[in-house]
């Protein structure tokens, strides 16, 4: 193993809570994006990952952790958060409580992820899916806890996304959650919220 | 192997220095290479464990305030890692940087002699002082045989 060259969080009780913050809020507020805060644009990126995902890796993963990367992600990706966060890593998405897809073209199906038990459905995998952006894909109309009548958006997923997203959505209380991860906002999608494609 | 075996002799030294005489002996060393912080000096705790008389099974043993450090000397991409017991944030960054620089072949000679040398025999000197004060207070115990056989 090499160890990374990259330097971590600049100041990182402060970071790590304001990040926290920020990923809480938008899990209980669906549909709602928030734009991280401008101070934490400095952090050195390793390649492929970006900002937002990186700094949510930075705040969520620790030694506890077992982490699963989508297969292919460069090596340098790992040390570096390795090295900065000490997660474990697995090859075997049942396990896993966090997952990093940072291609979203790489996400096949949803199922394949730890959905829980009915004992303890908050054991679930917690999914970050870097997207490219958060408008111009289908439009897709929210609903659910934390929204206040609906929400219209439509960020760029693949094709069969919101399919996989209805059985998740039925499987409540088990069922993933998703933090959808653009270079500088952040969006959440808990397995509460509903969600209906607009022809 | 014997690269790592001297790596580690000097990095235990490094974390059993003085802080103050460690400051000492890097201020005389004048002006040393840039570096900047891989992983900023951090305060947290570690587990001792133990084996009675070495060989028996392991327990714990309690747990140790420490602080490590990571720096980089960004040119020659040299990482130098110090860990020391307690909570001082500059103990833990000089400790790294002497690390990294004695992974350095320009300096490595700069900083052993200037350095770890010094920080060896004051730790002997301290060793020899207390083993002194320790014999001074010696007693002898003898049992007088008594007389029941």
């Amino acid at each position: 193993m090499t160890i990374t060259q990259l330097p971590g969080f600049s100041h990182r009780v402060h970071d790590v809570q304001k990040t926290f913050r920020l990923l809480m809020d938008v899990l209980s507020r669906p549909g709602k994006p928030q734009t991280l805060s401008a101070n934490l644009a400095n952090l050195t990126l390793p390649p492929d990952i970006n900002l937002a995902c990186a700094t949510a890796c930075l705040t969520l993963l620790d030694l506890e952790t077992l982490v699963w990367f989508s297969p292919g992600t460069n090596e340098t990706v790992k040390n570096w958060l390795l090295f900065h966060t000490g997660c474990r890593y697995t090859t075997d998405l049942e396990k896993a409580e966090f997952a990093v897809i940072l291609n979203c073209a790489d996400l096949l199906e949803l199922s394949g992820f730890y959905p829980g038990t009915n004992e303890a459905p908050h054991t679930s995998t917690t999914l970050f899916l870097q997207v490219d952006s958060l408008t111009g894909g289908q439009p897709v109309i929210f609903t659910g806890p934390g929204i206040l009548g609906e929400i219209h958006i439509a960020p760029v997923v693949p094709e069969n996304f919101w399919d996989e997203w209805r059985k998740n959505h039925q499987a409540y209380p088990l069922g993933i959650d998703i933090f959808l991860m653009t270079e500088t906002e952040v969006m959440g999608l808990p397995r509460t919220t509903a969600v209906e494609k607009l022809r | 192997m014997a690269v790592l075996k001297e790596r580690q002799s000097w990095m235990a030294t490094l974390a059993k220095a003085e802080p103050k005489l460690l400051q000492e002996l890097m201020v005389k060393l004048g002006e040393i290479p840039a570096y900047s912080c891989l992983r900023s000096p951090e305060i947290g705790l570690a587990m001792v464990r133990g084996r009675a008389g070495g060989t028996g099974e392991q327990f714990n043993l309690g747990e140790i305030t420490i602080t490590r450090c990571v720096v980089q000397l960004p040119e020659e991409g040299i990482s130098g890692f110090g860990y020391v017991g307690g909570r001082s944030l500059h103990h833990a960054e000089l400790a790294a940087v002497c690390d990294a620089l004695l992974q350095h072949p320009d300096w490595y000679d700069q900083i052993h002699q200037g350095v770890i040398q010094p920080l060896r025999e004051r730790s002997q000197q301290q060793e020899e002082k207390t083993q002194q004060q320790t014999a001074a207070t010696k007693v002898n115990f003898f049992t007088l045989l008594r007389g029941e056989g």
